[in-house]
């Protein structure tokens, strides 16, 4: 009779299992109690599920109830399964201290032979060394001076996350010093207005920086305007496409504390804006407008004196007008009366990508700027205006040049480039041996950058020629697309160059060898440089393994 | 027990006597300024405020910097956003919270700035790319917000949520 019930309370046991299995924790949990109580019914087992039942069900407490029940039977048994479901349950509330205490009684009682042993013990292990990692709140501990120091790392979006954490945490970043750089450069989702209010009250409305971006197109007007109104403000960047760009400049006439205006290339902003801006902003360091428009004026009026200008960068699209009206890149040439407007400009960067392509001839000579240290050109005719000695970094791409000249400014007076040691030349078919002779051995440029791109007149023996008779240290050497590069051209070219570090190589058909003789180099005496960054962009000769073996060996390559 | 030659004696708050070279104890600008005010140190040296364990922690890093270049503040601003750490300092700085906080504050006290940039480089790194709520649970910080508070700055930083 007995082994029938026995049978019973087994059956009922594994539909109860296979309730659990099924996730029907309920009634898997009425099949284990059911079980219970059936004669001869094996308690341990049934106990041992039934708390796992509970624990799925999150009732911890009587989960507790029935393991303190399987370890009383422990005492008897030494079984160990009761003092794992204790423990399991205990560590499921967070009372991991009682859990180590479990699972430490459990490892006393149990003989060495008991094969759950193991698992107590690797759980006891488990248990001591988490506890042991104390957690505490940094800001806590840390005085502010060194919470600031830690705060520097963080960029405007990282930081206004922290502000959820806690109240302590947002007292902490109470502080307006952290909030004066307005970046929504990384938003996840679009700024509505609250959120520009929150972090404008942050710093009391004295912010020194503001970029504008990701920000609610509804509420952009509004946002602008206020901004406007942050009598702080020196460096201002407007990425979004403003809604009215001529009315930009107006609410920006009050910032008069303005260093830095950048402004995007979806906002088209005309010549006699620009000239307002530069009227209304004496301040001004720094103008980027990235989408510059002519004006349908026949003249704009840009200051006489701009003492603070330090830098224009002025790109269009757009076509290059008639005769009488102000090109988009306008810049006013030097006169008689004011021969030098701007007296402290170093960096002058014009592009010009017009849709119906022409050249776009210089409003200006650079020579008029005695402290210009960089001019980038593009789209540009080479041909009218000189080079002035105070130059160090000269890149010009593409535009057009008189046919048949190898160096194509005015060479009335002798050219001196005691500064320049960056020249870029991109796109240009008229760079041949003269324009670097020109360059390297007449003006005495001391080189360190050399970028010849797309110069098809070039060939590696001439520029080797050049390179030999002034000796120039360069530490950077691009040769991309030079006609008949390859791997035996390419070694007497860079051998001797000791300081080179960085080679460009790009849709040259050198191969692998190359690589690996690059890559050997660096751990021998040889005469090749040990270079550091090798591009190897759209070179068809180089396979994989080539380029595995040389990163293997330190070298950074860019395919 | 004297220091004697380029060998000095640290004192730490516990009383724990701990030999250091000279050239090691100079990576602290505290150190280095007593000594070349004493001129030959002759005594122990007493460092409050810092436990044996720790002091040995900062001893270890002072020796293995000991002949870095003196930091430059040039680049300060460029680098501030970056957290990078080299690998050396990334192990040594894998000790438990209440350790790297105790030797930051060392490093204060001491002012030994390599080692202060380390150790908030390495407390901002445990910091970033986490959700408030992962950030709570790394340093066992409360929630204190009232649902309404917490509505309202979820609400002002929607921009800045990852999800």
């Amino acid at each position: 009779m007995s082994r029938v019930i026995r049978g019973e309370g087994d059956s009922l046991q594994q539909r109860g299992q296979l309730l659990f299995r099924q996730g029907n924790f309920q009634d898997a949990l009425s099949a284990f109690t059911e079980a219970l109580h059936c004669k001869g019914a094996d308690v341990m087992s049934i106990l041992d599920n039934r708390v796992a039942t509970y624990i799925k069900l999150k009732q911890y407490d009587r989960a507790l109830q029935d393991s303190r029940q399987m370890i009383k039977r422990d005492e008897k048994d030494l079984d160990g399964r009761g003092v794992l479901r204790y423990g399991q349950t205990l560590l499921l509330t967070g009372d991991f201290k009682r859990a180590q205490k479990a699972y430490g009684w459990g490892l006393k009682k149990l003989p060495m032979e008991n094969p759950r042993r193991k698992t107590v013990l690797q759980m006891f292990c488990k248990v001591r060394d988490k506890a042991s990692v104390k957690r505490l709140d940094p800001f806590a501990v840390l005085p502010l001076e060194l919470a600031m120091m830690v705060l520097r790392h963080f960029n405007f979006r990282q930081l206004a996350i922290l502000l959820r954490v806690s109240k302590g945490w947002q007292r902490m970043l109470s502080q307006p010093d952290l909030w004066m750089q307005l970046d929504f450069t990384e938003a996840r989702r679009k700024v509505q207005w609250r959120s520009f209010r929150a972090f404008v009250q942050r710093s009391r409305a004295m912010l020194t920086h503001a970029v504008m971006t990701n920000i609610s197109n509804p509420f952009q007007d509004k946002i602008l305007e206020a901004l406007g109104r942050c009598p702080k403000l020196e460096h201002l960047e407007i990425r979004d496409p403003v809604n009215q760009p001529a009315g930009l400049y107006d609410l920006f006439r009050a910032s008069t504390q303005l260093k830095s205006l950048v402004i995007g290339k979806q906002t088209p902003v005309a010549q006699e804006h620009i000239a307002k801006f530069l009227t209304g902003l004496p301040q001004l360091e720094r103008i980027e407008i990235y989408n510059a428009q002519p004006s349908p004026e026949s003249r704009v009026n840009w200051p006489s004196h701009l003492p603070n200008l330090r830098s224009i960068v002025l790109f269009t699209e757009a076509s290059i007008p008639p005769p009488g009206r102000v090109a988009a890149l306008y810049i006013p040439p030097a006169t008689e009366g004011m021969p030098c407007s701007m007296p402290s400009l170093e960096e002058i960067r014009l592009d010009s990508y017009p849709r119906v392509w022409a050249p776009y001839y210089l409003s200006f000579d650079p020579v008029q700027f005695p402290r210009l240290r960089r001019l980038d050109l593009k789209g540009v005719y080479i041909g009218l205006f000189s080079l002035p000695s105070s130059l160090e970094h000269l890149s010009i791409h593409a535009g057009a040049a008189p046919t048949g000249n190898e160096f194509p400014f005015p060479e009335d007076q002798p050219l001196h480039l005691p500064n320049l040691h960056t020249l870029m030349f991109r796109d240009l078919l008229w760079v041949s041996y003269h324009t670097l002779h020109t360059i390297l051995v007449d003006a005495k440029a001391p080189l360190r950058t050399l970028m010849l791109d797309r110069c098809p007149a070039l060939t590696p023996d001439k520029l080797k020629l050049v390179l030999n008779e002034n000796s120039v240290n360069l530490t950077e050497l691009g040769v991309p697309q030079l006609p008949s590069l390859n791997d035996m051209t390419v070694q007497p070219l860079v051998e001797g160059m000791s300081t080179l570090t960085a080679l460009d190589v790009s849709g040259t058909d050198v191969t692998g060898r190359l690589l690996k003789m690059l890559a050997d180099a660096r751990s021998s005496d040889s005469d090749l440089p040990r270079i550091e960054h090798l591009y190897v962009r759209n070179c068809e000769n180089v396979p994989l393994e080539a380029i595995t073996y040389a990163r293997s060996h330190g070298l950074k390559v860019f395919r | 027990m004297a220091a004697s030659g380029n060998l000095l004696t640290f004192v730490s708050a516990d009383n724990v006597h701990i030999e250091v070279e000279r050239d090691v104890a100079e990576r602290s600008l505290l150190i280095k300024n007593m000594l070349e005010d004493l001129g030959e140190a002759t005594e122990d040296i007493p460092i409050p405020n810092v436990n044996e364990p720790v002091l040995r922690k900062v001893i270890e890093w002072c020796r293995h910097h000991k002949n870095d270049p003196p930091a430059s503040t040039e680049d300060e601003d460029s680098r501030r956003k970056t957290t990078d750490i080299d690998e050396w300092d990334q192990k040594f700085t894998q000790v438990d919270q209440e350790m790297l906080f105790e030797i930051i504050l060392a490093a204060n006290y001491l002012d030994i700035k390599g080692l202060l940039d380390v150790g908030c480089k390495t407390v901002a790194n445990m910091i970033k790319g986490k959700s408030p709520e992962e950030i709570r649970k790394t340093f066992n910080i409360q929630n204190d917000f009232t649902p309404e508070e917490e509505d309202q700055i979820r609400r002002e930083n929607e921009w800045a949520e990852d999800r």
